[in-house]
């Protein structure tokens, strides 16, 4: 069953068209990375799905049934981690928490015990009586997090949930994210850093200018386009012969010599490194260091729209 | 419901800069105003006149100037070998004597004198049985208004005294039989009054009440901050919190009811602090009618709780919100005399030459009420300001919830 389905959304801010005719399916149990630039239009189409936003044109329906502001019984099965830490600074953290949670659960006992499993997941345990401005930035986001997953959703929208994170924090988080995939839960990304959603997600839809560029798993968008390994040499001397000899190997899209490093792209293809260094041997071409960087999400998204992600 | 407003008023009761200005801040000023104003009152009253007399031989002689005396000291006049170093009397009296038996005894006593007991002068009877009155000389350098003013008292009572006496003493000299008329005798005792001392007002007119029921109004209408705030932290347009909180499954109705409820309760318990504050801290008068003041306060809180969701509901920086609020609530006080004369002489102006202006500000409206449940015996005024605060509610209510009431928004 789908959880998410969205057909034909238009959303228009006056003259800039924010979603142009977009499209996405996402089915139970993905980890969906929506993955572009600031400004592609990925928090937009949240609002939307979230009935937060009004739309011009398009069907948005969640578990199957169609989303409207009132459906109330559909929220339930929802949690949103925004991408502003959005927190009352006047309560502690258990107190955050157990509010978030009562926006879906009345019963207070429940509501004890799942506030209590949500603490425990995000690590907050020493930090239950905190207000959130005695918090770190991290700690920050994962209180952020806990109040948007405290009440057990089916489908869970993390919305750049790393933004000024540190690293050591960043990854607790994506392991969360993965804790929660696995305990049953329905996950959809969003972010700009690709090497999140690359590490976590289990379909991407690379997006820009309010469209849906493309959109498959990791492997799938990198096999969508013609660039792939790259390939750095650094070389006792300059030498045009070893530039030649790379240049005839059919897996070459391109070389450049660069100084005494050998720039060599490659195209879709396997072994491209122990092919091209066999060959460089062969020629009897001294070298020293040896680079390898395999395609990145970057490289597919350079290839579509001729801009990097970050820009 | 019970979580929401429960949340709620925790969140706003913590909030440090509401407090400070909604809570803090009019209490503050009420404490000015009564260290300025406590001052003031006490000395436009008019305490007994502390004079010396010389009780000598002349003065036991002069029976009936002795008889005014008492009568002017309430009976309560006092040796200056008294412990209390004289002053005596009851509360009307309208001189404070201390006897001395010589002149010399006079001199020294009120060259002893200090702030605390200041003798305007003594009073020596002369041989003739005349009061004559000698003033402190330091007294004659420098007299401030209030002395003056005492001064004066004490010289027309002496002079009505003297003329009476002269006129008494010269028809008994020239026409004796008169005072074998009972009737004639009746006639000169009569102490007639011309004047008839009476009050239009429920009770005695103050000038510093004024400035005390605006501070008042001005706290109930600063309330607005509550509704603010809550409303800043639920809308969806206006913080990334309310946009969490509107993703509630609750409908908007069920989570909106219970956060303005609990900015009311806490407005109004606020309002409640300062009242009681400036009623029994201070002491200051609302014509007994308490419960009435309840009544207002909890009628302009609930004017400040909408008129602040309002505010809340628009969609600008926080921070500007509360300017925004802060002037509205210096602003319409500015015409319920807050700021001194000058702004209650504008107000007043504006009362009666525009009334509608007077009757749409809220503060104006609130110190009106205490006014009047000060002033009349009738609750007519005071009702007809609760129905214009009602209706004031009505209209905040209507236009808040109005823009509240929306769940989807073209831009967050």
């Amino acid at each position: 069953m789908s959880v998410v389905e969205v057909t034909g959304l238009v959303k228009r801010y006056r003259e800039l068209v924010a979603l142009d005719n977009f499209n996405l399916t996402i089915e139970q149990g993905e980890i969906f990375g929506l993955l572009g630039p600031n400004g592609s239009g990925k928090t937009t189409a949240i609002n939307c799905i979230l009935q937060l936003l009004t739309y011009d044109k398009g069907e948005i329906s969640l578990f199957g049934e169609p989303m409207s502001p009132t459906r109330y019984d559909l929220k339930r099965r929802i949690g949103i981690v925004p991408q502003n830490v959005a927190v009352f600074s006047q309560l502690n953290v258990t107190e955050n928490i157990d509010y978030f949670c009562s926006l879906y659960i009345t019963d207070k006992k429940t509501r004890a015990v799942l506030v209590e499993e949500a603490i425990e997941f995000v690590g907050l345990q020493e930090y239950r009586r905190f207000r959130p401005r005695k918090l770190s930035g991290g700690l920050m986001r994962r209180l952020n997090i806990a109040c948007g997953i405290a009440h057990k959703p089916e489908l869970i929208i993390f919305d750049e949930p790393t933004v000024a994170v540190d690293p050591q924090s960043r990854n607790a988080i994506l392991e969360g994210i993965q804790r929660l995939n696995a305990e049953g839960s329905t996950v959809i990304y969003t972010s700009h850093y690709m090497e999140e959603v690359e590490q976590i997600c289990t379909r991407i839809m690379i997006m820009d200018r309010g469209q849906a560029l493309a959109t498959g798993t990791n492997t799938e968008l990198k096999s969508m386009v013609g660039v792939n390994e790259r390939i750095e040499v650094e070389l006792a001397e300059a030498d045009e012969q070893a530039l030649q000899v790379v240049r005839n190997l059919p897996h070459t899209a391109s070389a450049v010599l660069d100084g005494n490093t050998l720039r060599i792209t490659c195209s879709q293809g396997s072994h491209n490194l122990t092919d091209t260094l066999s060959a460089l041997q062969s020629a009897e071409v001294a070298y020293g260091r040896v680079y390898s960087e395999p395609p990145t999400l970057n490289d597919v998204f350079l290839e579509i729209t001729g801009k990097e992600l970050r820009d | 419901m019970s979580k929401t407003f429960t949340t709620t008023f925790k969140v706003l009761i913590r909030d440090k800069g509401v407090l400070l200005w909604s809570v803090l801040f009019p209490l503050v000023l009420s404490t000015l105003f009564y260290s300025m104003f406590n001052k003031l009152d006490a000395e436009f009253q008019l305490d007994p006149l502390p004079v010396i007399i010389v009780a000598d031989e002349n003065y036991h002689k002069a029976q009936s100037f002795a008889t005014l005396v008492d009568g002017l000291s309430g009976g309560g006049a006092a040796a200056a070998t008294d412990d209390t170093g004289g002053g005596g009397g009851d509360a009307g009296a309208l001189l404070s004597v201390t006897f001395v038996d010589t002149q010399d005894q006079a001199l020294q006593l009120m060259a002893s004198s200090d702030s605390e007991l200041y003798y305007l002068g003594y009073i020596i009877v002369d041989s003739d049985g005349m009061p004559r009155y000698a003033m402190d000389s330091r007294l004659a350098s420098g007299l401030d208004t209030f002395t003056t003013i005492k001064q004066s008292i004490v010289l027309s009572i002496l002079d009505r005294y003297i003329q009476d006496y002269e006129l008494i003493t010269a028809i008994a000299a020239s026409e004796p039989q008169l005072f074998a008329d009972p009737d004639f005798i009746d006639t000169l005792l009569l102490q007639q009054s011309y004047t008839f001392r009476g009050s239009i007002t429920a009770n005695p007119p103050s000038d510093a009440l004024r400035y005390y029921y605006a501070v008042l109004a001005f706290t109930c209408i600063m309330m607005m901050n509550f509704g603010r705030l809550a409303i800043d932290n639920w809308k969806a347009s206006t913080s990334p919190l309310g946009a969490r909180r509107a993703l509630g499954s609750y409908s908007w109705v069920h989570s909106l009811a219970p956060t303005l409820m609990a900015a009311w309760v806490l407005s109004m318990a606020c309002a409640t602090i300062g009242f009681l504050y400036i009623r029994f801290g201070f002491q200051i008068s609302f014509g007994g009618k308490e419960p009435a003041c309840l009544a207002v306060l909890a009628a302009s809180t609930m004017v400040s709780t909408f008129l602040g969701a309002l505010l809340g509901a628009v969609t600008i920086p926080g921070g500007a919100k509360s300017g925004i609020s802060a002037f509205i609530a210096n602003f319409l006080s500015l015409f319920a005399g807050l700021y001194g004369p000058a702004s209650q002489q504008l107000g007043d102006f504006i009362a009666r030459e525009a009334p509608i202006l007077a009757a749409i500000n809220p503060v104006r409206q609130v110190s009106d009420a205490f006014f009047s449940l000060y002033y009349y015996d009738s609750y007519q005024r005071f009702t007809e300001i609760l129905i214009t605060l009602g209706i004031m509610v009505v209209v905040f209510f209507a236009a808040s919830v109005g823009m509240m009431r929306k769940q989807q928004y073209k831009s967050l």
